[in-house]
């Protein structure tokens, strides 16, 4: 068959440049959030195999992860100087993009017979791409093979880029989502872990990086205006023009980038509210419906489990925690039939006790492992019985972020609101335990939210009241929560 | 609450509840809820560790007011660990 470049392969490259770049930055903002990298489950403080931060943490006071947060310029970053939720925001749209043009792609090149460019027919296309390497290395450019595109390496290289690392980080990506983690743990488990999923998928963005710098050199070295013009025209012509066309579109995407990146940073609500429409309706529809089934054995329990956010720092909590949260007291009341009120001994006794042992999953990308043990929610929703109008929970809690977290950008009560569907999953549980103790005060104490299938900022910690409304958008910032309203993060965090 | 005892905070001995007691009375320290001098030591949390602002050896001690009519018996002293904690060999 005649190959040649037909114009929907051109687009597509185009396309894929343009998703591949924004990927590459927001993914490398993403990595800055916590930028240490893991081999194991717990991500144990100095356990990192790589780490891209100079940061050194004290050993005599509390600190979290949010204080271990990079800030990467806007030049290798999207959009830069610590703004995990913006980053988010354009990794996930611009996933979507990029995986559905991948789709199109995929499905035109087997309909168009195209697939034959890229696909091996026989084994003996690994020698005949050695000696293609090896006469690279002797400073001549090797031929093609008899009617096709590509030589031997080419060939190789292309098609284990599309047909391999491609999916490799789709999948490394996914299995990284709490919600798929939580509903399909063997899927985690193959790949080794969640941690090992993560570095995975940062080597797979070296491996993407490094394939593209090659790339763009061999284009150069087999003749820039001819090889851009195959791209740009579908045959070798008029290489001036293209070569010029070239680096015109070239400046065209960096432009794009600082236009972007630019509006970002200046305008984080109406990007969180224009990326997140999108972003939001493929997770409600992918992810939300998908239940924890987790179950840890104990032996795998994190020796010590990672901590973010900083607890209440007022008098009334330290009196509190001195006394053994004898005072406490969790209200739950809103668009109810039957307000109530509960003392730690209340919720103790209830009539059942549910332990867990699940990985957490924070937002930032580190886990742990941990049991936890309290009240499965939905008892607490049977018993307050909410009104028909009733859409969601509000976690009110005892932390105000700008008293209380230094590293946080932002002030005020901390609060999350999760949909009221979340009460019914089967893990979604009011902890008062940690590994068969009472829970730590840097985990919550007395009372955490566990919601096995989201990002851990959603877990409220401290909790002080539960409050069920119909609608979030007068709280606040009207975003869904104190992180959504403040650093622009995602609501319904199933990834 | 049913005899919980949270491993943030430290039991106190008899001697080490003395002392506390003894601080409690140098400052004049009275219930804030019923102005009572009256209390029962309880448990100790250590705030240097887990929070910032607070001094290395400062704790938050719990103190019970003995007034059977205080509204708010629940109250608490911040000491350094150095005025009231035995030390090993102590």
């Amino acid at each position: 068959m005649e190959f040649g470049y037909p114009w929907w392969l051109r687009v597509e490259h185009l396309v894929n440049i343009i998703f591949m770049t924004f990927l590459i930055r927001s993914g490398i903002e993403i990595l800055g959030t916590h930028p240490k990298l893991y081999w194991n489950e717990h991500s144990r403080p100095g356990s990192e195999w790589a780490r891209f931060t100079r940061k050194v943490m004290p050993r005599d006071r509390l600190y979290d992860t949010l204080d271990e947060e990079e800030s990467y310029s806007s030049i290798v970053s999207m959009p830069g100087h610590k703004n995990l939720g913006l980053g988010r925001h354009w990794h996930f749209f611009t996933v979507i993009g990029w995986i559905l043009a991948g789709l199109v792609y995929v499905a035109l090149l087997f309909l168009t017979g195209q697939w034959r460019r890229y696909v091996p027919y026989s084994w003996e296309i690994f020698p005949m791409a050695y000696q293609d390497v090896v006469q690279y290395l002797s400073f001549e450019l090797p031929p093609t093979l008899p009617g096709q595109p590509f030589n031997a390496v080419q060939k190789l290289s292309y098609g284990a880029v599309i047909f391999l690392l491609a999916p490799f980080q789709i999948l490394t990506g996914a299995a990284q989502s709490p919600a798929l983690e939580a509903r399909f743990p063997w899927f985690v488990r193959m790949l080794g872990g969640r941690q090992w999923a993560r570095s995975l998928h940062f080597l797979g963005l070296l491996a993407f990086v490094g394939f593209i710098g090659v790339h763009v050199f061999m284009v150069i070295v087999h003749g820039f205006g001819q090889e851009t013009a195959k791209m740009i025209f579908g045959r070798q012509t008029l290489p001036a023009l293209s070569t010029g066309i070239t680096l015109a579109a070239a400046a065209g995407l960096v432009v794009l980038h600082v236009i972007t990146t630019r509006y970002t940073l200046a305008h984080p609500r109406s990007t969180q509210r224009g990326l997140g429409a999108v972003v939001m309706g493929v997770r409600r529809v992918l992810l939300n419906p998908l239940t924890s089934r987790q179950s840890y054995p104990k032996e795998a329990i994190s020796p010590e489990h990672r901590v973010n956010g900083k607890p209440p720092n007022a008098d009334f909590y330290k009196i509190m925690a001195a006394h053994n949260f004898a005072g406490y007291r969790l209200e739950v009341g809103g668009l109810v039939e039957r307000p109530m009120s509960f003392s730690l001994e209340d919720l103790r006794t209830f009539p059942t006790r549910q332990t867990q042992r699940v990985l957490h999953n924070c937002v930032q990308g580190w886990t742990s492992i941990g049991e936890w043990t309290g009240v499965p929610l939905r008892q607490i929703v049977e018993l307050v019985r909410p009104l028909p109008e009733a859409r969601y929970m509000v976690f009110l809690t005892m932390q105000d972020s700008g008293r209380d977290e230094p590293s946080a950008e932002g002030a005020g009560q901390f609060y999350e609101v999760v949909p009221l569907e979340f009460a019914h999953h089967p893990q979604t549980l009011l902890a008062y335990e940690m590994n068969g103790e009472p829970l730590p005060i840097k985990h919550g104490a007395p009372l955490r939210l566990r919601l096995e299938t989201q990002v851990g900022f959603k877990m409220a910690k401290w909790i002080e009241r539960i409050e069920f409304v119909s609608d979030h958008s007068i709280i606040g910032e009207g975003m869904g929560g104190w992180r959504e309203d403040n650093v622009f993060y995602d609501r319904d965090v199933g990834i | 609450m049913g005899g919980v005892i949270y491993g943030d905070n430290r039991i106190l001995s008899g001697e080490e509840k003395r002392r506390v007691l003894l601080r409690v009375r140098e400052r004049g320290f009275a219930c804030p809820a019923c102005g009572s001098e009256g209390f029962e030591v309880g448990e100790a949390l250590p705030l240097g560790f887990l929070w910032f602002g607070e001094e290395p050896d400062a704790y938050m001690v719990a103190l019970t007011c003995r007034n059977p009519n205080c509204p708010s018996p629940r109250t608490g002293i911040r000491l350094e660990g150095s005025g009231f904690l035995l030390g090993e060999d102590e």
